[in-house]
């Protein structure tokens, strides 16, 4: 069972990596985060740790619930429903995130487990979102996916202290919610969100 | 002992129902959407109604719309002869899935061939763009059929089925080769989000676009081609991926679950790609390669699960 | 004069009988063609010299194959060369066939140059410039030798098989010889090439570091590639042919180099299949390139014109030479069960049996990407095989060129006849050639780390052939008993009725889309002005040309245009120039010597 919950979590960490619609995006991240946190829930169950169940409450109420919610909202606001003009574009981005799997199976592939190998795979994704995009609601969620990454180091054998963790999905939260903010605030500013725009700031 | 007469008899049952398989795609669309819909056997009514009409054919066109057609049909037909339906037999002449592929390429050069004879504007678009998706479309058919042989051992359809049969595990590495391998069927199919199946407009063009200057027979032929192709990848994808039920002996109770598995499972497949094409609205013809894109790192990584990741 | 040269005997092992025989296959259709060919330029070039160039061209590459010497094959590789380069400027009375023609002139002497150095430093080693002799002595080349023999033949060889970067030439100068020539050139003398690669690679050198033969198969991926890309964008048919000539050489390339992976992690069986895959290919692709480059020489014979988009509707008035191009296209689109098809398919099986036997992931990551790549290749031959076909033979004639069309004499027509026959018996019995040259070669590998049974070639392909043949007759049959009439309309142009032939697709705008994916590559840029008419305007050029061998040809002249200033004019001042020569000789001697 655990094979359908990583593949899906490869599969939306692929659409995340290449897509310029803002429904995809939102969508398969909550899908991701979804499937990690059965993911979570299976673990605790087989090794009857409580750890595991808060994880899974964690990332439940925060990114797939709240998170997209806030999103969409603001999306709403914003009407942004897609972003054109990305640095990489779409084809490639996904070739790269072919490239990165091919990289991770060479490298990682004899002497890792899989959920390691996954989170690498979501980190890299999530880097890539963050550099190759323009506007600061899809970097955002390049920041969004790496966490994600993060969890999964941590269901595998590299252990973070609970507490650590949940601080930093805190983090994530108030981070879209301080984004949110700001991205309103460019907006107003600006009348776009493009975050390019910013380099007008300097002398 | 060897099958080769089931699997023309299979395939001849393939054939019968592919237009059936049609009609079921357009009749789900049509309840989902929320109206009536025509009848399941309307495709069967269309094919009848175009084998009663002359031809008529284009002064400037040659032997490729002459024969182009015909040879578009055998070859599906062939095609059809080589793929486990529902019944698989331990030992088989036929079933080579580079062969199969390169085969069903046929159809495609028959069409686009067909596209440009009678040098109307229209057909070059759809070959030039059938012919640009296709380019793309091939590695990932290429890296499917990598990952069946190392998932499987061996490059025979009827024995991947077989040996799939005997494994009782679903890995990742199947999940992401079964949703890579769905998305060239869309590709290779002209369905949405690539083409819009329904339309003759142009934006939306592709196999419509090859086909547009064919009448009567010569238009019957290519389209009962093109719709065995259609039910010939959903037959592979069924067989290949999800085969269980399938028979494996010739007893008539085990023959007649086979077959009410196959048309479940099929009915399956057509309910999602209604679903897609109800949902989705036909994109741009350069986001299609985006599209393939997902499917080749979708492939690449399921490649990685079954060969390099222990 | 023959038995000083051949003092040491010729060379009758299984791979110069195999390269004999390929070149004695082609040779044979395209001399008869020949015959036919020349006619054209009657009254304008010398029609004995064109037939004189031809044969020694085809008695000397089959004298480079069996040449059993190092310093023979020398002498006939640079009679080959020569010969060829005066068929690129054949027709001199245009001043584009010189320019390449000088273009390949420089490049098969950087070949030359590099194969003499080889030799050279293999009589270094071993002693001898005896094939055989080296071979046996295979042991005393090692380490930083084989290195360096690798390289002095993968340049040498490669600069004359057309590998990226050295290619240039090739879709210059294929183009401007006359079409026999050309079918000669692609066809085979590039296979010349890859046969002195294959007997260094395979016989002279005991091993070849893993490396090294991965990026064998890097470079063949990278010119396949490549190469199929620019094959794309021609609109001048015989640039496409000679593009895509490069493209399988590419494949064979890297096919060849993969064989090499596999020996090196000591899989035998692998290891022969994919070398008899490059083979089969090596023989395929000679039959159905002459056959293509033949009637595109028709095609120039009957209209003259190479331009695809001049051309058109050729089908109505020469339909012969349209049914060879067509037997031609579906050969290289792949299509089952021709000739194209057969080798392609045991290159890509071979590619799949490798990337699951090599067992390094990294080298088997390689493996897995080349052979997707090699993939996509095919998928781009597809594209450009139904472009060049569809273009020059259907729809209606494109301008006044392609209605006034000259008949074919009977024996172009033969000798395409025979190549397209050849194109489809070679795909249909494949089986039996695979298994013949598994068995032929199986000697260069220890006999028992061979396992036949994995690498025995079922005969699926013949019964296949059969049953569509079969539903074809039976469908046709069908389709034409019905009893229901065929009428003759004119296109339907959508409720449009002053349709123009100007209106159909173009060469250019078949292969538009994949422009957007690969310009880059192409070196392919379009500039679109709009008045009151749209006018666009693109252009194509080679990106390795412009980038890498421009700037170098740039240095050479302005160094000379430098050098050029000592030239007076005046006697006195070269008689001056003598004696300073002699006293700096003078000098020279009475230092050094």
């Amino acid at each position: 069972m655990a094979q359908l919950f990583i593949s899906i979590i490869i599969i939306s960490g692929i659409l995340i990596s290449g897509t310029s619609r803002m429904k995809i995006l939102i969508s398969s991240f909550a899908f991701q985060s979804l499937a990690i946190a059965v993911l979570c829930i299976g673990l605790g169950y087989t090794y009857n740790e409580s750890h595991f169940y808060i994880l899974a409450l964690i990332t439940l109420t925060i990114k797939v619930v709240a998170i997209p919610h806030i999103i969409n909202k603001s999306i709403r606001a914003l009407k942004v429903n897609r972003e054109l003009n990305l640095i990489v574009n779409g084809y490639y981005s996904f070739i790269l995130s072919s490239v990165y799997i091919i990289i991770i199976a060479v490298f990682l592939g004899r002497n890792s487990n899989l959920y390691f190998q996954t989170g690498v795979f979501l980190v890299l994704v999530g880097a890539t979102v963050l550099v190759g995009r323009k506007k600061a609601i899809t970097q955002m969620f390049g920041f969004l996916v790496i966490e994600n990454g993060i969890i999964l180091f941590e269901i595998s054998s590299v252990k973070i202290p609970l507490i650590l963790e949940a601080g930093m999905a805190l983090e994530v939260l108030v981070l879209a919610l301080i984004m949110g903010v700001i991205i309103f605030q460019i907006n107003k500013t600006f009348d776009t969100i493009n975050t390019d725009i910013l380099a007008d700031l300097k002398e | 002992m060897n099958h080769n007469l089931t699997n023309i008899f299979q395939g001849m049952i393939l054939i019968i129902l592919s237009p059936f398989f049609m009609g079921t795609l357009n009749k789900i669309k049509a309840l989902m959407r929320g109206y009536k819909g025509p009848s399941v056997l309307q495709v069967y009514y269309d094919l009848s109604k175009l084998s009663k009409k002359d031809t008529i054919r284009s002064g400037r066109s040659s032997f490729v719309t002459e024969y182009g057609p015909v040879m578009a049909l055998s070859v599906a037909v062939t095609c059809s002869f080589m793929i486990p339906v529902i019944f698989v037999g331990s030992k088989n002449s036929l079933g080579n899935l580079i062969l199969i592929v390169f085969l069903l390429g046929g159809i495609k050069l028959a069409d686009a061939l067909i596209g440009l004879d009678s040098s109307s504007t229209f057909g070059g678009m759809g070959t030039s763009r059938e012919l640009f998706l296709s380019m793309l479309a091939e590695p990932v058919m290429f890296l499917i059929i990598m990952y069946l042989y190392f998932q499987y051992g061996t490059l025979n359809i009827f024995e991947i089925t077989l040996n799939n049969l005997h494994m009782s595990t679903t890995t990742a590495g199947d999940i992401l080769a079964f949703v890579s391998f769905f998305i060239v069927l869309i590709v290779e199919n002209a369905r949405l989000p690539i083409d819009n199946p329904e339309t003759h407009l142009e934006l939306t063009m592709i196999h419509e676009a090859m086909v547009l200057d064919l009448s009567g027979r010569d238009l019957l032929l290519i389209e009962l081609a093109s719709m065995i192709k259609f039910a010939i990848f959903i037959t592979m994808i069924v067989n290949i991926f999800i085969p269980f039920g399938i028979s494996t002996s010739f007893a008539i109770p085990l023959i007649i679950e086979a077959a009410g598995l196959f048309l479940a499972k099929v009915f399956a497949v057509l309910f999602v790609i209604a679903m897609i094409e109800v949902l989705i609205a036909k994109s741009r013809l350069f986001r299609a390669p985006d599209l393939i894109a997902v499917s080749f790192s979708l492939i690449i990584a399921a490649i990685s699960f079954s060969r390099f990741i222990d | 004069m023959l038995s000083i040269l051949f003092n040491n005997g010729i060379l009758f092992d299984n791979l110069s009988v195999f390269f004999a025989a390929t070149i004695s296959i082609v040779s044979i259709p395209i001399l008869i063609y020949t015959l036919g060919y020349i006619k054209e330029y009657k009254d304008i070039y010398s029609l004995g010299y064109n037939i004189a160039l031809t044969a020694i061209l085809i008695v000397s590459m089959v004298l480079v194959v069996i040449s059993k010497d190092g310093i023979t094959f020398i002498v006939f590789w640079e009679i080959m060369s020569v010969t060829s380069f005066f068929l690129v400027i054949y027709e001199h009375n245009e001043r584009a066939n010189i320019d390449s023609g000088i273009m390949y002139l420089i490049m098969t002497h950087i070949s030359g140059f590099f194969l003499m150095a080889m030799f050279a430093f293999l009589y270094q080693i071993t002693g001898s410039t005896d094939f055989n002799e080296i071979a046996q002595s295979s042991n005393l080349i090692s380490g930083n030798d084989i290195k360096t023999v690798f390289v002095l033949a993968v340049i040498g060889f490669g600069a004359k098989a057309g590998f990226v970067p050295l290619h240039a030439w090739l879709p210059k100068a294929h183009p401007s010889a006359p079409s026999n020539a050309s079918a000669l050139m692609s066809g085979v003398m590039l296979k010349v090439a890859l046969y002195g690669l294959i007997r260094v690679l395979y016989l002279f050198l005991e091993y070849v570091p893993l490396y090294l033969s991965l990026s064998l198969v890097t470079l063949g991926v990278i010119t396949a590639i490549y190469s199929i890309l620019n094959a794309l964008v021609q609109k001048d048919i015989k640039k496409l042919l000679a593009y895509s000539s490069a493209e399988n050489v590419g494949m064979i390339l890297a096919t060849i180099g993969l064989s090499l992976v596999f020996k090196h992690y000591g899989l035998n069986t692998i290891s022969l299949f994919a070398f008899v895959a490059a083979l089969l290919h090596i023989l395929n692709h000679a039959v159905f390139k002459s056959l293509l480059f033949a009637s595109a020489g028709s095609v120039l014979f009957a209209t003259g014109s190479k331009n695809m988009n001049e051309l058109g509707g050729l089908y109505h008035k020469m339909k012969f030479a349209t049914m060879a191009a067509f037997i031609g296209t579906l050969s290289i689109a792949a299509f089952p069960p021709l000739n194209g098809f057969a080798s392609e398919m045991i290159i890509l099986k071979s590619f799949i049996l490798g990337s699951a036997q090599v067992p390094e992931s990294w080298a088997a990551g390689i493996v897995t990407i080349s052979g997707a790549l090699i993939a996509l290749t095919g998928g781009g031959a597809f594209y450009a095989a139904i472009k060049s076909f569809v273009i020059t033979y259907l729809g209606s004639p494109r301008s006044v060129k392609a209605e006034k069309i000259h008949e074919t004499p009977f024996a172009m027509k033969m000798g395409m006849g025979i190549l397209a026959g050849l194109c489809i018996l070679f795909g249909v019995f494949s089986p039996f050639i695979v298994k013949r040259l598994i068995y032929g070669f199986s000697g260069m590998y220890s006999a028992a780390t061979i396992d036949f049974s994995v690498i025995e070639m079922d005969y699926e392909i013949l019964m296949v052939t059969g049953i569509m043949l079969g539903s074809f007759i039976m469908i046709g049959a069908v389709a034409k008993l019905d009893g229901r009439k065929i009428l003759r309309g004119d296109t339907w142009g959508c409720g449009f009725i002053n349709q123009s032939n100007r209106m159909q697709y173009t060469a250019n705008a078949l292969s538009q889309p994949q422009t957007r994916l690969f310009s880059k590559a192409q070196g392919y840029s379009k500039k679109v002005k709009i008045t009151s008419l749209i006018h666009i305007n693109d252009c194509v050029y080679d990106t390795f040309e412009e980038k890498a061998y421009v700037p170098v040809v740039k240095t050479i002249n302005s160094i000379s245009s430098k050098v050029i200033r000592i030239h007076q004019g005046k006697v006195r001042i070269y008689v001056l120039y003598i004696f300073l020569a002699l006293g700096a000789t003078m000098l020279g001697v009475y230092n050094f010597g």
